[in-house]
């Protein structure tokens, strides 16, 4: 039973650097929570806060509602995993793995039984009598989380332990770590700058933005209903297609282009700011034969075929639009088409700043994502 | 096989096309370039080792002689029944001494360095304490002449451990801060994060970590010391005189005994050389490869 509550916690690095700009979030437990974002965006330092290897500025740091600012790393019982995955170079494999047991002083037959054990699971016992330097990336990280796991800790930080790994690892070690939070049923806290490693690990996605929480929620929701431009923006690959304009009569007139689309009536009453930024997912983008007033006409620039999809990239002055559409079409470079932006999938955020809000659809065009709706505090 | 077809062989080998021919001339070159290094280097070694083995007669002899017509070991026998073996002791309790004292207090001052730049000790201390290093090592020796006179502390072991750390201290400082800086933070973090303190994730970690290092700065701070003539020279009279002193007090006015001079010589030589072959493996760097990916 292992909760991790973040209270107001704000870290400053010198005068005017503000890394974490007062952070609250509770991790339940046996949850995998990852908080992703941009590099600078205080992910790193937040989870080195729950460490103890930082010490908040102001706020509390509680772990199963007991506040531990003043507890010292060695007495938090949490394990972590690096980016580099700091392996003790002088050391074999069973000696990396075997070393948080000997710092808490465990019998020597049990250790082995430990080691054996957590390396079965990993699959890594015929590694054990090398040294660090003569292992793959792959081994390495396993060797990593091995450590992390042989002590059965209260809950597992890993800092980006998947970034140094090739694409393909990256991958199958994702399945493998999201796999060994289940089984164990720990707590565990995951900090990437991947989108898409957010998206497919975690219960809960936390997205952060400039030390601030711009969304803590499940990772559909984070998809279908990001809470602002910047989350949208960030969230999904390729990214949300977003452009700055205004409304007039209940239609939206693109900065960029000659884009002018009708935007539901319940979106257009709610908005407030001028100008203000339409997003559309290029997945909703859809291609048709007869205009009507959710379309526009641009010319295709390029088109890239993916295998299940095609990608068109359209140019309107300096925004690139992307549509995704389906690999049979026959669209090519210079083809003037009739893109629809269908409006029950049209998204209208109240500004043009990344923390300009996005503005909540009449219910009927709400997507339903299910399960308990968590916003920031 | 004639020598200039057998030279040939050796220097261009089957072919002589110009390739091979380039490089049998390169070759030479290297290959003389480093025998004028060899022998500029290694013949005084060989002169004293040479010397050492002479009678005193036999050192003054004109043309000179390339190996002792009369072989003996007497030099050996007189210098250390006579100054020789005092001087060395002293010599080995003053040069370990010092280094030992140098190493305790440059290892955790470099530690500190490396893991807290421009924060020990204000911005300033650390270039501080490498400028004591920047001027002569004559220039101070009046003044603390008068001031180890005043307690006195003239002619001491501890003396002389102390002065030697006015140059070992600074070395051991930034040679070890820069062995430190290679070791990454990440890996002591590890450590505390696996259940250590700071103090045990450096004695069980970085420690480990930077023996290599330690090993070579050891060396370098003993050879200082143990070959430091300045000091010693004002510093001692007699009870903690160290080699390098009696020396020159071999060269007399009426008759230097050059075998007794290259005796003792021989004799320091002796552990610095074998030391540095023991130590050679030691001396490798790299036990941090793999400590760290990418």
């Amino acid at each position: 039973m292992t909760t991790i509550e973040l209270d107001t916690v704000r870290k400053e690095f010198g005068d005017d650097i503000v890394a974490v700009d007062d952070v609250s979030l509770t991790i339940e437990d046996g949850e995998l929570v990852v908080l992703v974002g941009p590099s600078g965006s205080g992910k790193s330092t937040t989870l080195r806060m729950i460490a103890g290897l930082e010490a908040p500025t102001s706020g509390d740091v509680r772990i199963d509602g007991i506040r531990v600012n003043d507890v010292q790393p060695q007495n938090r019982d949490i394990a972590m995993v690096f980016q580099s995955f700091a392996l003790y170079p002088h050391r074999t494999v069973r000696g990396n793995i075997s070393f948080p047991l000997e710092a808490r002083d465990v019998p020597d037959a049990e250790v082995d039984g430990r080691v054996e054990e957590a390396a079965a699971m990993l699959d890594i016992t015929e590694l054990l009598d090398r040294k660090p330097a003569n292992l793959s990336g792959g081994q390495q990280q396993r060797v990593a989380l091995g450590r992390a796991l042989v002590r059965d800790p209260q809950a597992f930080l890993m800092d980006e332990p998947l970034a140094n790994l090739d694409a393909k690892l990256r991958k199958e070690m994702r399945t493998e770590v999201v796999r060994l939070q289940q089984n164990l049923g720990v707590t565990m806290v995951h900090v990437t700058h991947n989108q898409e490693e957010a998206m497919t690990m975690g219960d809960r996605v936390a997205v952060m933005n400039e030390g601030k929480i711009q969304q803590l929620a499940p990772p559909k929701e984070v998809y279908q209903r990001p809470a602002n431009r910047f989350v949208a923006e960030f969230i999904g690959s390729p990214s949300m297609n977003l452009l700055t304009g205004s409304l007039s009569d209940g239609t939206f007139h693109a900065d960029a282009g000659d884009v002018s689309v009708r935007v539901p009536d319940g979106l257009a009453d709610a908005s407030t700011a001028t100008p203000l930024t339409l997003g559309v997912r290029p997945e909703s983008v859809q291609i048709v034969d007869s205009p009507d007033e959710y379309t526009f006409e641009a010319t295709v620039d390029v088109v890239e075929l993916m295998g299940n999809v095609q990608i068109v990239h359209i140019v309107l002055d300096d925004t690139e639009f992307l549509a995704e559409i389906d690999p049979d079409l026959a669209v090519e470079q210079g083809d003037t088409l009739s893109l629809r932006l269908p409006p029950e999938k049209i998204d209208l955020f109240d500004g043009v700043r990344p923390e300009s809000p996005r503005i909540e659809r009449p219910a009927d065009h709400e997507p339903s994502v299910g399960g308990t709706v968590v916003t920031e505090e | 096989m004639s020598v200039v077809e057998w030279t040939r062989h050796r220097l261009f080998g089957a072919t002589e096309d110009p390739v091979s021919l380039r490089g049998a001339f390169r070759t030479i070159g290297v290959t003389s370039l480093v025998s004028v290094i060899l022998v500029t280097t290694l013949f005084p070694l060989y002169w004293t080792v040479n010397t050492s083995f002479k009678p005193a007669p036999e050192t003054q002899t004109f043309p000179p002689t390339f190996v002792p017509e009369t072989f003996t070991v007497s030099p050996y026998v007189d210098i250390l029944t006579g100054a020789g073996s005092s001087v060395l002791v002293n010599s080995v309790i003053v040069s370990v001494g010092a280094t030992a004292i140098a190493m305790l207090i440059g290892v955790p001052a470099g530690y500190a360095y490396a893991r807290n730049p421009g924060k020990v000790g204000g911005k300033h201390l650390a270039f501080w304490i490498l400028s004591l290093r920047m001027f002569p090592p004559i220039a101070p020796i009046l003044p603390l002449f008068f001031m180890f006179r005043q307690v006195g502390m003239i002619d001491t072991y501890p003396t002389m451990m102390l002065l030697y750390l006015t140059f070992n201290v600074p070395l051991v400082v930034w040679l070890m801060r820069s062995f430190f800086q290679d070791i990454p933070q990440a890996v002591e973090e590890a450590a505390i994060m696996d259940g250590y303190s700071r103090l045990e994730a450096f004695f069980k970690v970085s420690l480990p970590l930077v023996s290599p290092g330690i090993v070579t700065t050891t060396l370098l701070v003993w050879i200082f010391s143990w070959n430091e003539f300045q000091f010693a020279l004002v510093f001692t009279r007699n009870a903690a005189q160290t080699y390098p002193v009696i020396i020159p007090s071999l060269v007399g006015g009426h008759a230097t005994l050059w075998n007794q001079v290259a005796a003792l010589s021989v004799l320091a030589m002796i552990p610095i050389i074998v030391i540095s072959l023991l130590m050679q493996k030691r001396l490798v760097r790299g036990l941090t490869l793999g400590a760290v990916k990418g």
